[in-house]
């Protein structure tokens, strides 16, 4: 499935050139339509600026009451080994 | 939504492979890539306003260099975790206050990497039956005796490929530009 992200085709047409100028990796999934920036491991080269995704515009909003069901979740599952308590 | 047309959902529109996510964790030492069934951390519970003490699933993401016994250097006693949220679990929760509708649109955001702070893992049975979340705002810190080995505690290591995917999605969640552009923005 290929992401699209809003607002950012010039950034990626942008990295596109520029990766492609330097030898990066684009990953796979997202493919040349929305290409990502990419930490090549195993390699040296690749600290490289324009490497953030403009995610803002692309970012699911989460509610407040999603946010919760991960701590809900955390605190049903997890073992309790010591819980502190207030002085 | 049953559980199964959730993971089905997710796994569906996952946009990075599944079947590329995990490899052995055999001779690998202890850092960044490892997943562990238990270990035993810090955790804020924000109902009585304290720290507890809990063992849960983690992925590991300190360096190995960094906390390596062999390397003769200080700072190397902690190392940085991210909890690892069952989906299942996640699921039950979800479900108490959110619709289907609220839910597949939740879940299909996730598949394409679109929540910045949660990555979805694929399914790691047995520990990760359904896959997990690594909810990226509950990143905490343990100590290097906490995590143990023994037992087959720790059940996988990811692929670089999979390495790549988490990193990418870390990179976007601590790294992204700031909103508001603070003093000294030139210099």
């Amino acid at each position: 499935m290929n992401i699209s992200i809003a607002g950012s085709g010039l950034a990626s047409l942008s990295y596109v050139l520029f990766s492609s100028a330097v030898g990066l990796v684009i990953p796979d999934g997202a493919g040349a339509t929305s290409p990502q920036p990419y930490w090549a491991h195993g390699t040296t080269n690749l600290a490289i600026e324009p490497g953030l995704m403009p995610i803002s515009s692309a970012v699911y909003v989460m509610k407040t009451s999603e946010e919760e069901s991960f701590f809900k979740a955390l605190r049903r599952s997890r073992n309790v080994v010591h819980r502190g308590t207030l002085r | 939504m049953e559980l199964a047309a959730a993971s089905a959902l997710v796994e569906g529109n996952l946009d990075y492979r599944s079947g590329m996510f995990y490899g052995s964790p055999a001779d690998l030492p202890l850092g960044r890539g490892l997943i562990f069934t238990q270990v035993r951390q810090p955790i804020y519970d924000v109902e009585q306003h304290l720290f507890m003490t809990v063992e849960e699933p983690v992925y590991i993401l300190t360096h190995e260099c960094d906390v390596d016994p062999a390397n003769q250097r200080t700072f190397r006693s902690y190392l940085l975790v991210c909890p690892i949220i069952r989906f299942e679990d996640w699921l039950a929760a979800y479900s108490e206050d959110h619709s289907d509708d609220e839910l597949g649109a939740f879940l299909g955001n996730l598949a394409t990497r679109r929540v910045s702070r949660v990555f979805y893992l694929p399914p790691l049975p047995p520990l990760l039956g359904y896959g997990g979340l690594l909810y990226f705002n509950q990143i905490t810190h343990t100590h290097v005796s906490a995590v143990s080995f023994e037992g087959g505690n720790c059940v996988a290591a990811v692929t670089e490929y999979g390495l790549t995917k988490i990193d990418h999605m870390l990179e976007n969640h601590v790294l992204r530009p700031k909103a508001q552009v603070l003093s000294m923005a030139r210099w």
